[in-house]
């Protein structure tokens, strides 16, 4: 699915960050903006509701600069986890290149959790692509709350097949570069 | 840069309709949000951001008008004080044009409609040859160590 276009010489690859509502999407990208070299970031958009809950997406595109004569950029998205946004949820995954699940640690978020890895499934294979091969890191987010499951518990629901994952608390920046790390080797390596 | 082939075709096009209309910009953009061609000047305008929202803008449009029961809204057109914003489906991608708020978008209308058919097959052609049909594209082991290591130097924590 990544773009490569030889006339121009760019690769121009899409990840998005996906997960439960307040699970801490839009906070992970919001780090990354405040800390990577302002060199490399362009213009941060975020379409969201006067109280901060993402209402269509977020967008950050990180330029690399030029790699072995291509122009190398990651586009950066965050869906809207609410249930009832489906629509634009599932609009944002057209052409994605690698996938960022992140999951709400808290005991009461477990079952939101799930649905909301369901529901991503559902929506990536709708498009006709394969959750098995796309590049696909999830993160647990939130490990600075009293109430959160350990991870073993949190790896049996959401993450069976042993996929990279990663702890975070994006608040404080814990595991945010890590996470983006992780997804955008995965993807760079499928393109060779 | 090449100077045949559709990427040349397809610029070749919006560069000559931006001279014959006044348009200060044009953008094929594909369905992930990435522009594929740009011709023109932005000027202040951030074109990346702006190809983001227009494409889902416009697929958020297909999801309308599939709700009251029509195949697509092919055009959407959007006038403004300073400027004026044109946006078809094309090839299977976006097309943006952008005009200063002097022209009228009911007069650029049918021009535009022109320019969409006229680029369309470039597109088509530009996005099988970027890997947009779902072929599979290989880029050296050269340029995955190196953008490896672009990326552990670019994201390490604390930067
Ligand atoms: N304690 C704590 N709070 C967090 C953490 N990460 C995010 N939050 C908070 O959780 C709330 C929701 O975070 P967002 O980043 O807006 O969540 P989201 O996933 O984008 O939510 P939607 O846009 O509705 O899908 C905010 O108040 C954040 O400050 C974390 O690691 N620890
Ligand atoms: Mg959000």
């Amino acid at each position: 699915m990544s773009m490569i276009n030889y006339a121009s010489r760019e690769i121009n690859c899409k990840i998005v960050y996906y997960g439960t509502g307040l699970g801490g999407k839009t906070t992970n990208l919001e780090h990354v903006y405040a800390k990577i070299n302002p060199d490399t970031r362009g213009k941060m958009i975020s379409l969201a509701t006067e109280t901060d809950r993402t209402l269509f997406f977020d967008f950050l595109p990180i330029d690399l600069g030029e790699i072995r004569g291509f122009k190398t950029r990651f586009h950066l998205y965050t869906v809207p986890g609410q249930v009832y946004y489906n629509a634009s949820r599932k609009l944002i995954l057209k052409g994605v290149d690698g996938i960022v699940f992140v999951a709400d640690s808290q005991e009461d978020r477990a079952e939101a959790n799930v649905e909301a890895m369901h529901n991503l499934y559902e929506n990536v294979e709708s498009y006709g692509y394969d959750m098995e091969t796309i590049p696909f890191v999830i993160q647990y987010n939130k490990r600075d709350l009293p109430n959160i499951l350990p991870v073993e518990e949190l790896r049996a629901q959401l993450n069976p097949n042993g996929l990279t994952d990663l702890e975070a608390i994006a608040t404080e920046g814990k595991g945010v570069f890590e996470t983006l790390q992780a997804v955008s080797k995965l993807v760079v390596k499928a393109l060779s | 840069m090449k100077e045949d082939g559709p990427l040349f075709d397809a610029r070749d096009g919006l560069g000559r309709y931006l001279v014959s209309s006044g348009a200060q910009l044009a953008l094929v953009i594909d369905e992930a949000g990435r522009v594929l061609v740009a011709a023109g000047d932005a000027g202040q305008l951030d074109a990346t951001a702006f190809a983001s929202v227009v494409a889902a803008h416009y697929e958020a449009n297909l999801q309308l008008a599939s709700l009251v029961g029509e195949p697509d809204f092919r055009t959407l057109l959007h006038q403004g004080e300073q400027s004026s914003i044109y946006i078809a489906g094309v090839g299977g991608a976006v097309l943006a044009v952008v005009y200063d708020g002097t022209r009228r978008l009911a007069e650029v209308g049918p021009e535009a409609l022109l320019l969409a058919e006229r680029v369309e097959s470039p597109i088509r052609e530009l996005i099988a040859e970027s890997g947009g049909d779902g072929r599979v594209h290989h880029l050296s082991p050269d340029w995955v160590e190196a953008v490896e290591s672009e990326i552990d130097r670019l994201f390490k924590e604390g930067v």
